[in-house]
């Protein structure tokens, strides 16, 4: 009987760590033209569900924060980033859910922890911001450079 | 079953009419580029030019950075050859160069580069200092400086490219938010109305309402700027200098603004309250002379 409440109790812990947003996102190391470095946090009861979160909150923080020390140390998405997102809300989310992976040139996990409240696994990413720009820019998200 | 084709015919085209729509590209004018290195006279930019290799080797590795973006460039070394023995450079004040050289370029931005060589014990570094503006109003586009590791090396022309391709997309997304900022609020002009030498007008003239001609050019900047937005830097009974005036990027119709009509528009005005005028165009500086 204990042994039943202490993994129901454990699986209670596992399922509060769901997948969030933060701006656990640091550039690493200096990228070539066109490219970034960073390593992201992500949160989530699976690795595949916290590497998924760490991969998100990557692209978000590019597109609506910028990464300080960076290359691209302002948003990618002009004027009120975060309403920009909003508003194209059903672009991003199919983009969160299958287009992002396309612009990961390399991605460095760490080990996953499932009881960590500071992030259940940290991954550091190379991408390729050059496309991820040209894609926005091709689908009206972002103007293109110039007037 | 005909009826159904055409149905699903229709509703075809119709949803592939809407996809078109909903890609209509928003059309954007690019901007002629000009990098030049820091300098005021002829003399100077020749030297940087020629006797420098580091200032060449920013140069061209920024210029390159913005062609990859799809980007025209005007060559500045070609600009300043052609310019050579041309009236321009026999000006006796030589410090107008460089802004006779930007006007005759056709560029609309240009972009000052300065390379800084720093040797010390603890490793060498460079920094490349560079500064976008608009060459119609001077204002300032973008500012970064592109710093590169110290290390223990006498190759500067890797330090160099470090520092720029390290740091030039950042600059680039600087210059693309001012001209974000310009799409919005449209773009920056001036203009200074002045008066003839022995002219009977001046701005405490009086119309109707004990309406000042001041009052009346104020009450048409409200009217005809962007957005109303223009500031009056001072008026005098003799002058009147209006040092911003926001302007659409494009007219009505999707044409590009045209500075000029802006200029005819204010004179039909002034003409209309019975004053006579002449104007100068210079880049986005306009100059009204009221007989």
């Amino acid at each position: 009987m204990k042994q039943l409440i202490f993994m129901l109790l454990l699986v209670q812990v596992i399922s509060c760590q769901r997948a969030k947003y933060t701006g656990e996102s640091v550039s690493t190391k200096s990228a070539p033209t066109g490219s970034i470095v960073i390593k992201s946090i992500g949160y989530g009861p699976t690795i595949a569900a916290a590497k998924k979160n760490a991969m998100e909150n990557a692209f978000k923080n590019i597109f609506t924060k910028g990464i300080p020390n960076s290359n691209q140390s302002m948003p990618m998405l002009s004027g009120d980033a975060e309403q920009v997102l909003k508003q194209n809300n059903t672009y991003f989310s199919k983009f969160f859910d299958k287009g992002m992976q396309e612009y990961i040139v390399s991605q460095n996990a760490g080990g996953f922890d499932a009881l960590s409240r500071s992030g259940n696994i940290s991954v550091e990413y190379v991408i390729n911001l050059a496309s991820l720009r040209t894609r926005l820019e091709n689908d009206g998200i972002i103007r293109k450079f110039g007037l | 079953m005909k009826h159904i084709f055409n149905i699903i015919c229709i509703v075809c085209l119709l949803a592939n009419g809407a996809t078109l729509a909903g890609q209509t590209e928003k059309r954007t004018v690019q901007p002629k580029i000009m990098v030049l290195p820091r300098a005021n006279s002829y003399q100077d930019l020749a030297n940087a030019m020629e006797s420098n290799p580091n200032v060449r080797l920013s140069i061209s590795l920024i210029k390159e950075a913005f062609n990859k973006r799809g980007f025209p460039t005007v060559d500045f070394m070609a600009k300043l050859k052609n310019n050579q023995g041309q009236d321009a450079m026999e000006q006796a004040n030589q410090s107008d160069y460089k802004q006779e050289l930007i006007e005759s370029s056709g560029a609309d931005i240009y972009i000052e580069t300065e390379t800084i060589v720093d040797r010390t014990a603890s490793g060498n570094n460079v920094s490349v200092i560079v500064s976008a503006f608009d060459a119609g109003t001077s204002m300032s586009l973008a500012n970064k400086s592109f710093q590169s590791p110290r290390i223990f090396t006498e190759s500067f022309d890797k330090l160099i490219q470090t520092a720029v391709t390290e740091n030039i997309d950042d600059f680039m997304n600087q210059i693309q938010k001012s001209f974000d900022d310009m799409v919005v609020n449209g773009r920056l002009i001036s203009m200074s109305i002045t008066f003839a030498e022995g002219s009977e007008n001046n701005m405490d003239k009086e119309f109707d309402n004990y309406e000042l001609l001041s009052d009346k050019i104020e009450s048409w900047l409200s009217k005809n700027a962007y957005k109303s937005y223009y500031h009056v830097q001072g008026v005098t009974a003799t002058k009147m200098m209006v040092d911003e005036i926001r302007v659409p990027l494009t007219e009505e119709d999707g044409t590009s603004f045209r500075t000029a009509k802006f200029v005819q528009s204010f004179r039909k005005y002034l003409g209309d309250l019975g004053l006579t005028t002449t104007r100068d165009l210079k880049g986005a500086q306009i100059f009204i002379t009221i007989q």
